[in-house]
């Protein structure tokens, strides 16, 4: 190989060694030095008008309230936001989940789309209301007023049901449980229809 | 003196649902009861039943079998019941719907009407199923000559 003529590959090669460990070393050092700015002042994610609203009407955003009944019965209310009534005690909510857990371990569970708590004697829930008891029943009306020291629930309008009577269909409802007993007594008045399908003849058919 | 009788539409399906309508209805869950009260009326495919009260009881569900024991035992109608059934009536003070044997039992100045023909008497034992009904106590019955059989 003519030693006089220098091999131009090799030199490339030899300024390549240099020139690339810098630039790398180059790039390495960018991820330290240029790094985001971190402005505290952007960090809070809420917007001006939410701040305002939040003032005017003192809201608060996932409230959750608990008590006990008088019959020992643990209720739990839990909402999306909640705000104090202007004009008395109490206070309305959105997207209610509320849950009564009674002594015989039985649940009440009820949801809404709005609530309204009037001191801490009613809570009124408004907006397709849905009850879901443990012992099968399921009921959908679009008021239901319960009291919060007992379990006394009442549908003042229009509600249909299904349990273990079958499907039903009434103008009002009436939930309590009575002193001497511990199972729930509900009253429907104003035209009640039922629709009963599962008479299964005798339990052999159940196999 | 008990008298048998043909009663009721012959294809009577007593496992067809039962549609109750009333005035109001008062469900307790110790008691595992169901009262209507208020011009009550009962469907179930042919077979109507109408009473001022009804009270339907729910089986018991005892915990001691697997199986859950859930529908309604039995149905008992007071004040005054009538009841149809294809082109057959029936009438009596009170009523009990046995929903798993398929038997109501009618008591209290029964009175059966078939067509022209007239069964009274104190009690009948109408069975849905096959459509008989057996009357006893003091039976007296009106056949129509003539009457189309």
């Amino acid at each position: 190989m003519a030693g006089s003529q220098r091999n131009t590959y090799s030199v490339i090669v030899s300024w390549a060694k240099i020139i690339l460990p810098m630039v790398a070393l180059g790039l390495l050092s960018t991820v330290f030095l240029f790094s985001r700015q971190i402005d505290p002042e952007a960090a809070i994610p809420f917007a001006d008008i939410d701040l305002e609203e939040r003032l005017r009407e003192q809201r608060l955003s996932k409230p959750n309230y608990a008590t006990t009944t008088e019959d020992g019965s643990a209720l739990t209310i839990v909402a999306e936001s909640a705000a104090p009534v202007l004009d008395g005690d109490g206070g309305t909510a959105e997207n209610i989940v509320a849950r009564l857990k009674r002594i015989d371990g039985t649940t009440i569970d009820m949801t809404s789309d709005s609530g309204r708590i009037e001191g801490t004697k009613t809570l009124t829930l408004s907006g397709n209301v849905a009850i879901d008891t443990s012992d099968g029943y399921t009921l959908r009306s679009d008021e239901m007023i319960s009291a919060m020291n007992r379990t006394d629930i009442t549908s003042p309008g229009p509600i249909t049901g299904t349990g273990p009577f079958g499907d039903l269909q009434a103008g009002r409802m009436h939930l309590t449980v009575p002193e001497n007993q511990d199972g729930i007594l509900a009253v429907f008045e104003d035209g009640v229809r039922l629709i009963y399908t599962g008479n299964s003849k005798g339990s052999e058919e159940q196999q | 003196q008990g008298m048998q009788t043909a009663f009721g539409a012959s294809d009577q399906n007593t496992d067809a649902p039962i549609e109750v309508v009333a005035d109001s209805l008062e469900v307790n869950d110790t008691a595992n009861t169901a009262v209507f009260v208020g011009n009550v009326e009962i469907v179930q495919d042919k077979m109507r039943m109408t009473a001022p009260r009804v009270e339907v009881t729910y089986r018991e569900d005892d915990a001691a079998t697997p199986e859950v024991e859930d529908g309604i035992a039995k149905v008992l109608a007071t004040g005054g019941v009538t009841m149809t059934s294809g082109e057959d009536a029936a009438e009596g003070e009170t009523a009990e719907y046995n929903v798993e044997s398929d038997y109501v039992i009618l008591s209290g100045s029964v009175l059966l009407t078939q067509g022209r023909n007239v069964l009274s008497g104190n009690e009948a034992r109408i069975n849905l199923s096959d459509n008989t009904a057996q009357m006893t106590g003091r039976v007296r019955t009106i056949i129509n000559p003539g009457s189309s059989q």
